[in-house]
């Protein structure tokens, strides 16, 4: 095997994840049996090189397009998201020429501020705020190579949020009740467990409309701003006129690039949820003894969301 | 594109999945669709293809025993859902209705009038 091969090989194990790695150096392997014994070795090292490099791109590109769709999942993406974002419109104002605050007045602050401390007070209210940040921090840990023993690490924990739903609670009523008594329990939790993971997505949903909201009402009180300074030189109203979009656009942002995000991704993470413990449930049914075994067998086969 | 939407090379790997039946790995898979589309088709084309058809769910997969062959690496074979059966069986007779009744004849021959 030259060098470049052997290169091109721990490309491929460099990044692609256990499975996938045995998969496709296997494949590999096999192709270039194939053409050795066709076109000779020259032609099948050539092939080698371009098949691999081909996989290690469709690698590269499935984890790019996951990383964007699964984007904004734990509390570290979420910050880098935020601070992106409050980034990206800094230097928007500041490629726009002149400093940003000459452009954000203190009222679009003000509104945007506002907002910002309703979400967070509609949310404490609510309590949901100490579930959602629960959720979201077990979901960022659900990636990564041993995801499936993270995933079954969290499985065991009893979640604070949901109080049976677990794979102990969901066990526990199994070996106690018997199996009618179980099912009918670990289904009305599960129904308990949709409602309450529907009202924590109503609140996030809520507060992304919110932002948009904020950043209607920042413009309009931007385009007020403006039509008092009419009477200004026209470099200061354009001026003005960046001030009055500036709140809106971030508003905007951050409804579209931080908080509907998380939004959705809640909303995975909830029905990847249910429909374990549905599958567990099923798993259960008709058996005298649990057989977790068994359970984690047909939890491993839908755990597809977060590879 | 949508979620329950399917491109032509989606199209075209369940449809040699189906035809492969118990045999559908990579390679294989590979091979069948350069041969029934005419175009060669690279292993990694391949696989991202298989890869979005397994995340909409209209492809299950499973891992094989290790062969010689392969440097004692073992295989995944895929198979079609439920799920991909029957928007795949919707295709095709979607198709079926489209061309119903219509005389292709003249519109073949367009091109060399």
């Amino acid at each position: 095997m030259s060098a470049l091969q052997g290169a091109a090989r721990k490309c491929i194990g460099f990044l692609a994840s256990d499975d996938e790695r045995e998969d496709r150096l296997g494949d590999l392997e096999e192709l270039l049996g194939a053409v050795e014994r066709k076109a000779g070795s020259a032609a099948a090292r050539q092939r080698y090189l371009r098949e691999a490099g081909a996989i290690c791109f469709s690698i590269a590109q499935r984890r790019l397009r996951r990383a964007i769709t699964n984007g904004g999942v734990d509390m570290a993406r979420i910050i880098l998201w935020a601070a992106l974002s409050v980034a990206g419109v800094f230097l928007f104002l500041f490629l726009g020429g002149g400093s940003v605050f000459v452009y954000m007045q203190p009222f679009e602050w003000a509104v945007m501020l506002a907002a910002m401390i309703g979400f967070a007070a509609a949310g404490r209210r609510l309590g949901a705020w100490p579930g959602i940040l629960a959720d979201l921090r077990r979901a960022g840990n659900l990636g990564g190579r041993a995801r499936l023993d993270r995933r079954a690490a969290y499985l065991r924990k009893p979640d604070p949020s949901a109080d049976f739903v677990h794979l102990d609670g969901i066990l526990r009523i199994a070996r106690q009740a018997d199996a009618a008594e179980a099912d009918r329990r670990i289904s009305g939790g599960i129904a308990l467990f949709r409602e309450k993971s529907r009202q924590r997505l109503r609140v996030v949903e809520q507060t992304a409309r919110d932002a948009y909201a904020g950043a209607a009402i920042a413009g309009i009180f931007g385009l007020i701003h403006l039509l008092e300074h009419l009477d200004m030189p026209l470099p200061d109203i354009g001026h003005v006129l960046a001030g009055a979009v500036s709140a809106s656009f971030f508003g905007v942002i951050l409804g579209r690039a931080v908080i509907a995000p998380i939004a959705s991704q809640l909303s995975a993470l909830y029905e990847q949820q249910a429909r374990e413990m549905e599958a567990l449930r099923l798993s259960l049914g008709g058996k005298d003894e649990a057989v977790p075994v068994d359970t984690f067998d047909i939890l491993a086969s839908g755990l597809t969301a977060y590879a | 594109m949508g979620r329950d939407n399917l491109g032509f090379l989606e199209e075209a790997v369940m449809l040699v999945v189906i035809a492969l039946g118990d045999a559908a790995y990579g390679v294989r898979i590979r091979e069948e669709l350069s041969r029934r589309t005419g175009k060669d088709y690279s292993l990694g084309a391949t696989y991202t293809t298989l890869d979005r058809l397994h995340d909409k769910e209209f492809l299950t997969s499973w891992v094989g025993d290790p062969s010689p062959e392969r440097g004692g690496r073992a295989k995944r074979f895929f198979k079609l859902t439920d799920r991909g059966r029957k928007l795949l069986d919707e295709r095709i007779k979607a198709r079926q209705d489209l061309t119903q009744g219509i005389s292709l004849g003249p519109i073949l021959t367009l091109g060399r009038a």
